[in-house]
């Protein structure tokens, strides 16, 4: 009687004991390592940081079987010693076609409010789908690449512990890749300590240390490139960014064969304005602008020096386009050089958080 | 024995049938009021768009790419419609400042043009994340190269050969800011448009003409056509300024 009476007891408390979703896989929010002098990255509501929809991201970054032929990953266009860009032009994809436009360096893009060149992507997770699908990059179907995904199961697992479901799409796909590329926060550089030192902002012992190791001349070159009558570089690379978010016309041709920003609003007013990219990590990057038509960064610098070309469209920021440029000498083109050196991120470059996984 | 399981049973039903209790039908919530403050650049009383050229009173041609306008403090006394706001006409259009409150609360608005001292040398990435002073906000309108941020910019493209041809060979920009430049403007008795049930909003008029082509103030922007707050340019710059504020007038 008393054993029958406990045993449905412990039945009952059993059944108590039951709620819905008791399945829940252990998935803690991702701490992201950001600077102190940069502003708060706004990430979507609807795609929080977690540490295995990262883990997933990074894997998903480096995974071929997300091109047609299983060749080409993410990082196939965007290597990690370049600041994840590409050395090359133009990327080459799986059957063998180029694109029109330089690839575009992979750097603090969780601060970004538009991607590609002509910012046809408003965010991160819809910038993610366009490669995919792109018969001159990685010319696969959705489809065909989630069907892939569903055949591995260390996959399924991983999303299912990221998202709470195994139910792969390119949503969930985009939005891992998306926490992923939100970690790659690059901001310790000598211009980092350069910035902070400049707006008072205290510095760590390790800061203090950099800070120490800038050169006069480096210093010599910020102010140049700050410099309403030097460089006026500031225009549209400046803040703990060193870009600001707008397109513009840099004066590189008179006629546009590329549009860029006016093929996508179809505004006159835009046609030949491009995305300012970030100056992070510059040295890594090239070739530059757009198009990749600069192999080095004494081109560029001799582009805004002596090169302006002026256009109907030319931005109102090449203040000096009608005398063809800043009209720099050599010994103010290598300062703006070293300044420009200042930007590498060595500690971002080889983050073993960004590395391809084992 | 039976009798336990009765109360086991009966006990195990009593449980099962308590749920969650069902909430009540829908409270509808007052539809909260919203106010819209909007500036209109404005071209011999019609809208001014970016790009339209204007002919000046000195004989050549110009045009505008871009205005921009960071400012604080748009209130009413104790009313506060906006702490900090953000004017892009490019981008968005004519609206000024958007604030949750009634039309009767604002019948007259004062506004700083620009940002005061100390937080305009506070570290832009500070503010929160939604305010137009954050750095990711501000943006292009925050130097760098000197703690603060500009206040407003005018941008454009002028005409500098009169041979009746179109070429639009020089820019002007107008980055007007630092301490010195700071403004505040004031306008009482607002006409206030009811849009909608919950929405009112107020027209500001820009003035374009006003800018640089004042009478007895002219600009003449072939000759003076670049301003970044420089020390050397301070003259230009805050006459620019003024006839920014000047130019500012209720509908």
């Amino acid at each position: 009687m008393i054993r029958y009476s406990i045993f449905l007891i412990s039945l009952f408390l059993l059944l108590l004991s039951c709620k819905k979703g008791e399945i829940s896989p252990v998935n803690p929010s991702y701490v992201l390592d950001a600077p102190s002098h940069f502003p708060e990255m706004i990430i979507p509501t609807d795609n929080p940081l977690t540490v295995m929809g990262v883990e997933l991201g990074k894997r998903l970054f480096y995974e071929k079987r997300l091109s047609g032929d299983n060749t080409l990953a993410c990082a196939g266009c965007h290597a990690p010693s370049e600041s994840f860009s590409d050395k090359n032009q133009y990327s080459k994809g799986i059957d063998g076609h180029f694109g029109k436009r330089n690839s575009m360096a992979l750097v603090n893009l969780g601060y970004q409010k538009f991607f590609f060149w002509d910012g046809r992507a408003k965010t991160l997770e819809e910038q993610i789908l366009f490669p995919v699908q792109d018969p001159v990059e990685m010319h696969q179907s959705w489809t065909n690449a989630v069907i892939k995904l569903r055949a591995d199961e260390s996959y399924r697992n991983q999303f299912f512990v990221a998202f709470g479901t195994d139910q792969i799409d390119s949503t969930l796909v985009a939005k891992s890749i998306a926490q992923f590329l939100r970690t790659m926060v690059s901001g310790f550089s000598k211009y980092d300590v350069m910035y902070k030192h400049k707006y008072s902002l205290p510095l760590t012992t390790k800061e203090q240390g950099l800070l120490a190791q800038v050169t006069n001349e480096e210093w010599a070159g910020y102010d140049l490139f700050n410099s309403l009558n030097g460089g006026d570089c500031f225009h549209c690379h400046n803040g703990p960014l060193m870009q600001v978010n707008i397109f513009a016309n840099n004066g590189l041709d008179a006629t546009f064969s590329d549009l860029g920003r006016g093929k996508i609003t179809n505004n006159p007013a835009d046609m030949g304005h491009f995305k300012v990219p970030t100056l992070r990590n510059i040295a890594l990057t090239a070739p530059y602008m757009h198009d990749g038509r600069f192999q080095t960064l004494d081109q560029v610098i001799e582009h805004y020096s002596s090169g302006i070309v002026h256009s109907t469209t030319i931005s109102p920021l090449i203040e000096f386009a009608s005398q063809g440029g800043v009209q720099l000498d050599a010994f103010e083109k290598g300062l703006i050089k070293k300044f420009l050196l200042t930007l590498t991120d060595e500690e971002f470059i080889n983050n073993p958080k960004f590395a391809p996984p084992n | 024995m039976k009798r336990v399981f009765l109360i086991f049973v009966i006990v195990v039903i009593g449980f099962s049938s308590c749920k969650k209790k069902k909430p009540e039908g829908p409270v509808t919530p007052a539809a909260e009021q919203v106010v819209e403050v909007h500036l209109v650049p404005t071209l011999d009383g019609q809208v001014y768009a970016l790009n339209e050229v204007i002919e000046s009173s000195l004989g050549y041609r110009y045009f505008f790419t871009d205005i921009k306008l960071l400012g604080t403090d748009m209130v009413n006394g104790p009313s506060t419609l906006a702490s900090a706001f953000l004017y892009n006409y490019q981008v968005t259009g004519t609206i000024l400042a958007t604030a949750v409150g009634n039309k009767s609360s604002f019948t007259n608005l004062s506004m700083n043009l620009g940002v005061a001292d100390p937080l305009n040398h506070a570290d832009p990435s500070l503010p929160a994340n939604a305010s137009p002073l954050n750095i990711s906000n501000a943006g292009d309108m925050h130097w760098g190269w000197n703690p603060g941020y500009i206040f407003v910019k005018l941008e454009g493209k002028v005409d500098t050969i009169p041979d009746g041809i179109d070429n639009f060979d020089h820019n002007f920009v107008f980055h007007l800011g630092m301490d010195p430049v700071f403004r505040t403007t004031n306008f009482t008795d607002l006409n206030w448009t009811v849009v909608s049930d919950t929405k009112s909003k107020t027209n500001l008029l820009l003035q374009m003409r006003t800018l640089f082509d004042q009478p007895g103030n002219e600009i003449d922007l072939r000759v003076n056509y670049t301003s970044h707050s420089a020390t050397s340019q301070m003259p230009l710059t805050n006459l620019v300024m003024d006839q920014f504020k000047t130019a500012i007038v209720k509908e």
